[in-house]
């Protein structure tokens, strides 16, 4: 695994968990120690995803394009072994 | 509106083909109890919903399941990807080729294509939410199924991830059903509809 796959993995669990946290929220609004939880993941989530967008360019499409036009760039989430990059 | 994200919710990598499962796990995609019929289903309901913890569940649980949909093309395309003639033949694949050579294509593993009539919207709370509850259940099996069909752990490993999130999606259906009727006449739940007749509405 190379070290965009790598921070491409944690930035994946880290979103996981703040989409679990989002979810279990909604049915739970009142659950203050698991929003202070959401809001710590979150921010660890922003730094992660600020280093990724810097060196390998944008994840969602409100995100700066790093390279050139590099949101089109080749690999898309679907093609075998997108996490590596450009092979 | 909604903003795409450039990555899976959960990792896809699969190095070997393997048609014949992946003509079982397109069920998945646009089959009677796939991930497509379940955003619509969750996306379409939640207008008609009369509660915020109700409105909120439908928005990101059928947004959630578009990711889920997105994870089951992956598979398929993977799955399929750079085939030759005698393993689409030798897999029984040819049926489906014929029709989309290896594009995706929502239908069901018998090839039947996705149609709207697999959801119901039914603008009543507790209708709603009770099919809401049955679809992740049925959506549950047909993961349990597949899995009895596969032996590749690039496959079983995003297909475990996608019938935990059944499992996940259940639990937070039932607390919003709990939710709804706690709301509601507790002598009778059926008394009014929440959602159209306002003026019962408390």
């Amino acid at each position: 695994m190379n070290n965009r796959a790598n921070l491409l993995e944690k930035i994946s669990k880290l979103d996981f968990a703040t989409i679990e946290l989002h979810l279990y929220l909604d049915t739970h609004p009142d659950d203050s120690a698991a929003q202070s939880k959401l809001n710590e993941y979150k921010a660890q989530l922003q730094n992660l995803t600020n280093e990724y967008v810097s060196k390998y360019g944008p994840i969602s499409a409100k995100d700066k394009n790093a390279d050139g036009w590099d949101w089109i760039a080749d690999p898309w989430p679907w093609d075998r072994n997108c996490m590596e990059g450009n092979r | 509106m909604w903003v795409y994200e450039k990555k899976l919710e959960y990792p896809v990598n699969i190095k070997n083909t393997n048609a014949k499962l992946a003509q079982m796990i397109i069920s998945q995609y646009g089959g009677p109890d796939g991930e497509l019929g379940a955003s619509l289903r969750y996306l379409s309901q939640r207008y008609s919903m009369p509660y915020p913890e109700l409105k909120a569940i439908l928005t990101d649980i059928g947004t959630e399941e578009l990711a889920h949909l997105e994870m089951i093309g992956a598979i398929v395309y993977q799955l399929t990807k750079d085939l030759s003639p005698e393993e689409i033949k030798k897999y029984g694949f040819d049926a489906y080729f014929v029709d989309h050579t290896t594009g995706i294509y929502p239908s069901s593993a018998a090839g039947v294509p996705f149609t709207a009539a697999y959801i119901q919207s039914k603008g009543d709370v507790i209708t709603d939410l009770h099919e809401d509850l049955a679809a992740e259940q049925k959506a549950r099996t047909t993961y349990d199924n597949i899995l009895r069909f596969c032996d590749d752990p690039d496959v079983i490993d995003p297909i475990r991830f996608l019938r935990e999130r059944e499992i996940v999606h259940y639990q937070r259906f039932g607390e919003g059903l709990r939710i709804a009727t706690d709301k509601l006449d507790s002598q009778n739940f059926y008394a009014f509809n929440p959602s159209f007749d306002k003026k019962c509405c408390r």
